[in-house]
């Protein structure tokens, strides 16, 4: 009798752990449906970060149409970005005139602290000189015009408010320069020892800094690569160089190039209109020698050619009494 | 298939949680249907504005463009370089816009510009897609060279808007 009584209470037990169809149903369908909406969350925020990424980047390319010059020398503009963003400066130099891409990333409290960067704003007519990644919550753009002989485009030097920049001995028309627009992050001083530590240190009387500036042999020297830059119509080159790292310098000078090789094509034929209204400029040839040797640059180190015809060219429309430009 | 009166106990839960989740995951559907259509529009529009925004800026400072400026003045435009660019097929997607054009509006001359009627005429168009939308203007001097032997300016207008979304 004892032996069925403990029989009995043994086979209470075991319905006790026993599921139903419907309780293991429930828990699966339940785990799929939690997985899927967490799943479905991460995605819609992944999304929507790409999203505004997206948008920011084109905000930018936006605000980079004001900050171009007309008839100034040089302009200093500020950009507030409302977190700490991180922009991607791209340029490729294919194509007519190659392309100015900017993506951005945004930093985050939630999932990882920086997004992927979003889809790029892509600008035709935009020459930023940077560094590759630019992070900060404010950005200094510094435009100048590129000329060669005539203007071509406006460089924009691109700086963060988390760099900053000491000039050591500097040019005179870049210390008066500098001097006058007052822009935040370069500071000069005529000794290495007294930059901030931390700081950028460009020398241009010595060597061995972070960036070395020869304005004799007219190079920059940057992380053990050199470019060269030109002064001869004005310094937008020298502080593209300074502040561009060089694939970045030299593929923008390309597709400046590419630029200038288009425009003097438009001034070549503006002087076969002035020669039908009666003023001749016998300038055609010049402009398509130098249109041909904008484009036959390879990298920086050959802009010594394209000087010395647009100089030529220069020299030539200014005797004009109708100039071409 | 089992009639109600046939189905045992556990089928009939079966069947009924089968149906919720049916009807769960319709709502669920439509609920992201409802919010993906709203958000895409939100996005559309958001983009649409982002363009027009652009072309706003563009067109203010279109003027001092190298392929636009003129060298009489600051807000002036060369309208020889104009009518060049017209025809360049390099240009054609450098400008990002649907419709970018000068027009001289005073004098009053309504057609529109190409190499046989140049310069009495008085509008270029550089790019014109079927589908224009609004175009934002700025006032311009459009300056050209005369063939009296100077440079004559007229009062001008540009006018650009943005690419929309197809």
């Amino acid at each position: 009798m004892q032996k069925l009584i403990w029989k009995q209470s043994n086979m209470k037990n075991k319905k006790g752990i026993e599921f139903s169809f419907a309780w293991m149903f429930s828990i699966i369908v339940g785990a799929v449906i939690i997985f899927l909406a967490i799943y479905g969350a991460t995605r819609l925020v992944r999304t929507e970060r790409a999203v505004s990424e997206a948008e920011v980047a084109k905000q930018l390319e936006i605000l980079l149409n004001p900050v171009e010059t007309s008839i100034e020398e040089g302009k200093i503009s500020r950009i507030l970005f409302v977190d700490e963003t991180r922009l991607y400066n791209n340029c490729r130099a294919e194509g007519t005139f190659g392309v100015q891409r900017i993506r951005t990333s945004t930093i985050s409290g939630i999932g990882e602290e920086w997004s992927t960067p979003g889809i790029a704003a892509t600008m035709f007519n935009k020459y930023i000189f940077s560094s590759e990644i630019i992070q900060g919550e404010e950005i200094e753009i510094f435009s100048k015009p590129f000329n060669m002989p005539f203007k071509v485009a406006d460089v924009l030097v691109v700086w963060s408010d988390q760099e900053e920049y000491c000039f050591v001995d500097p040019p005179a028309n870049v210390e008066e320069e500098i001097n006058s627009l007052n822009p935040r992050g370069i500071n000069m001083t005529s000794d290495v020892d007294d930059c901030k530590e931390g700081s950028i240190v460009v020398c241009f009387a010595t060597s061995g800094c972070d960036v070395d500036v020869s304005m004799i042999t007219k190079r920059v020297t940057k992380n053990g690569e050199s470019v060269r830059f030109d002064d001869s119509f004005d310094d937008s080159l020298l502080y593209g160089a300074i502040f561009a790292d060089a694939e970045l310098y030299e593929c923008q000078l390309e597709r400046l190039m590419k630029r200038a090789s288009e425009l003097s094509l438009v001034y070549k034929d503006k002087a076969g209109v002035l020669s039908r209204e009666g003023c001749s400029t016998n300038l055609e040839a010049d402009l398509v020698s130098f249109a041909n040797a904008a484009l036959e640059i390879e990298d920086s180190f050959d802009l010594g050619t394209i000087v010395n015809i647009a100089k030529s060219l220069g020299v030539k429309n200014d005797v004009l009494s109708c100039r071409l430009f | 298939m089992c009639c109600l009166a046939g189905c045992s106990k556990g089928q009939m839960k079966i069947q009924q949680m089968a149906f919720v989740l049916i009807a769960i995951v319709i709502f669920f559907a439509m609920v992201a249907i409802v919010y993906f259509s709203i958000r895409v529009s939100d996005i559309r529009e958001s983009a649409v504005l982002l363009r027009e925004e652009e072309a706003k800026e563009l067109v203010r400072k279109l003027a001092g463009t190298p392929e636009f400026m003129s060298i009489e003045c600051a807000n002036c435009i060369d309208l020889d370089k104009i009518l060049i660019l017209k025809g360049k097929k390099s240009y054609d997607e450098f400008w990002d816009l649907r419709y970018l054009a000068v027009e001289i509006i005073h004098p009053i001359r309504e057609e529109e510009c190409d190499n046989t009627n140049y310069p009495d005429c008085g509008r270029v168009t550089l790019v014109e897609a079927d589908e224009i939308g609004v175009p934002y203007s700025a006032f311009v001097s459009v300056c050209r060279w005369d063939s009296e032997g100077y440079t004559k300016c007229e009062l001008g207008k540009v006018y650009a808007s943005g690419e929309g979304i197809e």
